[in-house]
């Protein structure tokens, strides 16, 4: 079991008989309750909450009755709290040699690794077919949002799209080499690519001649590890930085703005933005054109296309002028002004690159 | 239009050159108007019947669909054709994602909708607002009690296609008797329906049956029938754990092979994983449940093994129709031992309630109406009750037809609910007898002697095609000693920063 079997024997130490096996369960799975929480802090097992989602509870038990059987812990039958024995102890000794320093950091991440995990899988997705030319593909995902999020980044990517999963790849490369053999050969065939799909954990189980739940720690271990090595080094990891929520945001950008940005990038449409943050429409279309002046890479094109962009940037290019009423006048009101707003900003940058 | 316009416009939308078998008469009549009923075999691009006139009409084309997972694949692989205008509503959208879909609704051409979703009043209420111009009843023989598959939520179009000012309405199935066609166009509350009625047999697939004493031995001949095979094979099972076992022996024994299983079960994460590498040539059998296969469109499937049968014919002819896309040559294999008899049985009492159940679920109304309360969620009340879904589905549309619910609101009557009990009780039982009826069928098929096609099919349609291929193995297919050829399957494992350089189409291979 290794890793698995180590991370259980870690609980079961931490906790030294204190809980059963069933407070274990909750703590990997994540549950909701405070009693839970309050345990994962106080046995210092913070680091392990909600690490294993999908696991079942008989399985759960299963792996508990097996290391009682091999004389790791005993279990008092009165009250069904597993503790270790003598030669558990040492056991856990060695594994801990093999397995630390481990990089799991549930009680933070537990909710950011999920949405993590699909966006990189479908953008790993979505940029190879790209390269390859295959813009008709099936994601391998269902969610939605996932699917917004995947496409508004990678249009901010696709000018440089060569360059841009270059870099994807040796960052990722060199992360992987950080970690063992055996997760980063798990790891990387769990990604899928334009014509190689990734594997299922079952399969992945079959071919590295691993239990299923070392498969899913491993993926999960990694994933935690690649999350917290793109947020502590940005600047080492640019192109996966995306996928990081940051810490702070530039700080051009006024609060509010950053908190729409953060719907945005979540694949919302600005209709629901403004339901959701009770602000008028004309509100969040004046963060929007924040962002675009202060960011170069903002992806104008989620909400103008190409053709209106040229459209409303010929006619800002005849008239010399950057007085909003006068474009729109000579537009004849084609568009709103949050378009031409847009256009502008966008426009502002070019100018500011040429220059250079 | 013309009807060279209409080809220009399949070449456009779609990129086909022409349409199959049935699509350009549905259309045609689709567009100008008509009320139309199509029955057209499983992998012949029903579909195509009603995406196209979508694109090309004014108004918004709503399509009735009863499962989820179907909703879903169409919806994600219109998208990956490049139609954006297409969206489902269903049941598993949070509230705020529901919201947020019905405030943009306009700006779609194509919607799915489950039926259920279509009683809840503010969808219905929205869609009423929209200029429907077709409304698409899909898997249509779900409106039958006669079909393989009843959905009582069906009974309930007839009612919704009035409120949405009349559309034009298309019906369309895989798989339906001439009784199941003549009960959609009544039950839709149509006098008169153009019919498109279409053979199912497929001229591309030769059968086979063969009988075993033991399920075990059907994993033996199963892998000599594979071995020296290169061919995308599914093999259906009606339980999980059959499926998982299999996959595991078969993996083991054919190592040359590239085996998986899949079932509902599974993290979806994993199941499009699963789906994706057998539509991409990747895995070469896939040991599978019924969940499996609803939106594949795999060109190439080789052999259908059943390994267990299904409960009807019509599931069966559906299962089977997923071999053989590309016209090619196919086979379907049936392995039949007697125990298989007891799965489908404990599958179809499963569907419905039994006796404690009724008496069960009348007590609990009962209470709720004492107390002044509604009927909570259907997850709720099946959960209190320890029904399965479709169980609460058959006894909530009974109470719901002798006035013991109206709408969420429980109506008492002490002797009307006493006839109901007697009353849902002998339903149960000739639901029960039914449903073993048309399993009997299926069954017989298997026992009797002749040609398979023909018995097979004969419920179904008066003459066959003359298949193109070898008929069956009573006609004298010698399927044992036939073989699709070989090929050297290519399974090795890499590093992983070989394997990492071929996701990003890297190095020599690629550059």
């Amino acid at each position: 079991m290794r890793v698995f079997e180590y991370i259980l024997l870690r609980c079961i130490n931490s906790i030294n008989g204190e809980r059963t096996a069933a407070g274990i369960y909750n703590l990997l799975v994540g549950k909701r309750s405070s009693q839970t929480l309050q345990d994962a802090h106080a046995y210092q097992l913070t680091d392990f909450f909600a690490i294993y989602k999908p696991l079942e509870r008989i399985e759960l038990f299963h792996a508990i009755n097996q290391l009682k059987e091999e004389g790791k812990i005993f279990i008092k039958s009165e009250d069904e709290r597993p503790e270790l024995t003598a030669y558990g102890n040492e056991h856990l000794g060695r594994l801990s040699n093999e397995w630390e320093p481990l990089y799991f950091n549930g009680i933070r991440l537990h909710e950011k690794i999920g949405l993590f995990e699909e966006r990189l899988y479908l953008y790993i997705q979505t940029i190879t077919n790209m390269k390859k030319g295959n813009k008709q593909f099936l994601p391998i995902t269902d969610r939605n949002d996932i699917l917004r999020w995947v496409k508004m980044n990678y249009k901010a990517n696709k000018t440089h799209l060569m360059d841009h999963i270059h870099s994807i790849y040796h960052e990722l490369y060199s992360l992987l080499s950080e970690v063992n053999e055996e997760e980063a050969a798990v790891f990387t065939y769990r990604l899928t690519g334009a014509g190689l799909i990734g594997l299922s954990k079952q399969q992945l189980a079959d071919m590295f001649h691993l239990p299923v739940h070392n498969v899913h720690l491993h993926i999960q271990h990694f994933l935690h590890h690649l999350y917290q090595a793109i947020e502590n080094k940005p600047g080492t990891y640019p192109s996966l930085s995306i996928f990081v929520e940051e810490k702070e945001t530039s700080h051009l950008i006024t609060n509010s703005a950053q908190k729409t940005y953060l719907f945005i990038k979540q694949g919302m449409d600005l209709e629901t933005i403004s339901e959701r943050r009770r602000l008028k429409m004309s509100t969040i279309h004046d963060h929007v054109v924040e962002m675009a002046l202060v960011q170069p890479d903002f992806p104008v094109s989620l909400f103008v296309s190409e053709q209106e962009v040229k459209e409303i940037s010929q006619v800002m290019d005849e008239l010399q002028t950057n007085k909003l009423k006068s474009i729109h006048d000579a537009l004849r009101g084609k568009f709103d002004y949050f378009f031409i707003r847009l256009v502008q900003a966008r426009m502002q940058h070019q100018k500011s690159e040429a220059k250079i | 239009m013309s009807n060279r316009s209409l080809e220009k416009e399949l070449k456009h939308y779609f990129g086909f050159d022409t349409f199959k078998t049935g699509q350009k008469e549905i259309i045609s009549d689709v567009m100008n108007g008509r009320d139309t009923l199509g029955i057209l075999p499983t992998g012949s691009g029903k579909s195509v019947c009603y995406q196209l006139p979508a694109m090309l009409a004014e108004g918004v084309t709503v399509v009735v669909s009863p499962l989820v997972s179907l909703m879903v694949d169409q919806v994600k692989a219109l998208k990956a054709k490049g139609f954006k205008r297409v969206t489902a509503i269903n049941s598993f959208l949070s509230q705020e994602q529901k919201k947020q879909l019905l405030s943009q609704l306009s700006h779609y051409k194509l919607v799915y909708v489950s039926p259920e979703i279509l009683q809840n009043p503010l969808v219905k209420e929205r869609l009423k607002t929209l200029p429907i111009s077709l409304f698409v009843v899909d898997e249509a023989h779900c409106i039958s009690q006669w079909g393989h598959e009843f959905r009582t939520d069906y009974l309930k179009l007839a009612n919704v296609i009035e409120t949405f000012n009349r559309p034009t309405v298309l019906a369309l199935s895989g798989t339906a008797t001439p009784e199941v066609q003549k009960d959609i166009v009544t039950q839709l509350g149509m006098t008169d329906m153009e019919s498109h009625i279409y053979a199912m047999d497929k001229e591309n697939i030769s059968f086979a049956i063969e009988h075993v004493e033991h399920p075990n031995e059907k994993l033996v001949k199963i892998e000599q029938l594979l071995k020296y095979q290169h061919a995308p094979t599914m093999i259906y099972f009606s339980s999980r754990q059959w499926a998982e076992k299999a996959s595991g022996e078969l993996s083991s024994n054919l190592p040359d092979k590239r085996v998986a299983f899949y079932h509902g079960g599974m993290e979806q994460s994993d199941r499009l994983l699963i789906q994706q590498q057998f539509m991409n040539d990747q895995l070469d059998v896939i040991c599978c449940t019924s969940a499996f296969g609803m939106g594949i469109d795999k060109k190439n499937i080789r052999y259908v093994i059943h390994f267990h049968l299904p409960t009807q014919t019509e599931s069966f002819i559906q299962e089977i129709g997923r071999a053989g896309r590309d016209g090619k040559h196919s086979i379907s294999v049936v392995y039949y031992s007697p125990s298989d008899d007891y799965l489908p049985k404990k599958l179809i009492q499963s569907e419905l309630p039994e006796a404690p159940d009724i008496q069960k679920t009348l007590n609990y109304l009962f209470n709720l109406y004492q107390s002044g309360a509604k009927l909570p969620v259907d997850e709720l009340v099946q959960q209190e009750l320890e029904l399965t879904e479709t169980q609460w589905r058959f006894i909530k549309y009974h109470c719901h037809q002798h006035h013991l619910l109206y709408q969420q609101t429980i109506v008492f009557n002490r002797d009307k609910w006493k006839d109901f009990h007697t009353f849902l009780t002998n339903q149960v039982e000739n639901r029960f007898q039914y449903k073993m009826a048309k399993f009997s069928e299926l069954i017989s098929w298997v026992h009797r002697q002749g040609c398979r096609r023909k018995s097979l099919y004969q419920p179904f349609q008066t003459s066959l095609k003359t298949p193109v291929v070898p008929c069956c193995d009573f006609c004298g297919f010698d399927w044992k000693n036939f073989t699709f050829g070989q090929k050297e399957a290519v399974m090795i494992q890499q590093d992983w920063n070989e394997r990492l350089r071929d996701i990003f189409l890297l190095g020599d291979k690629h550059e």
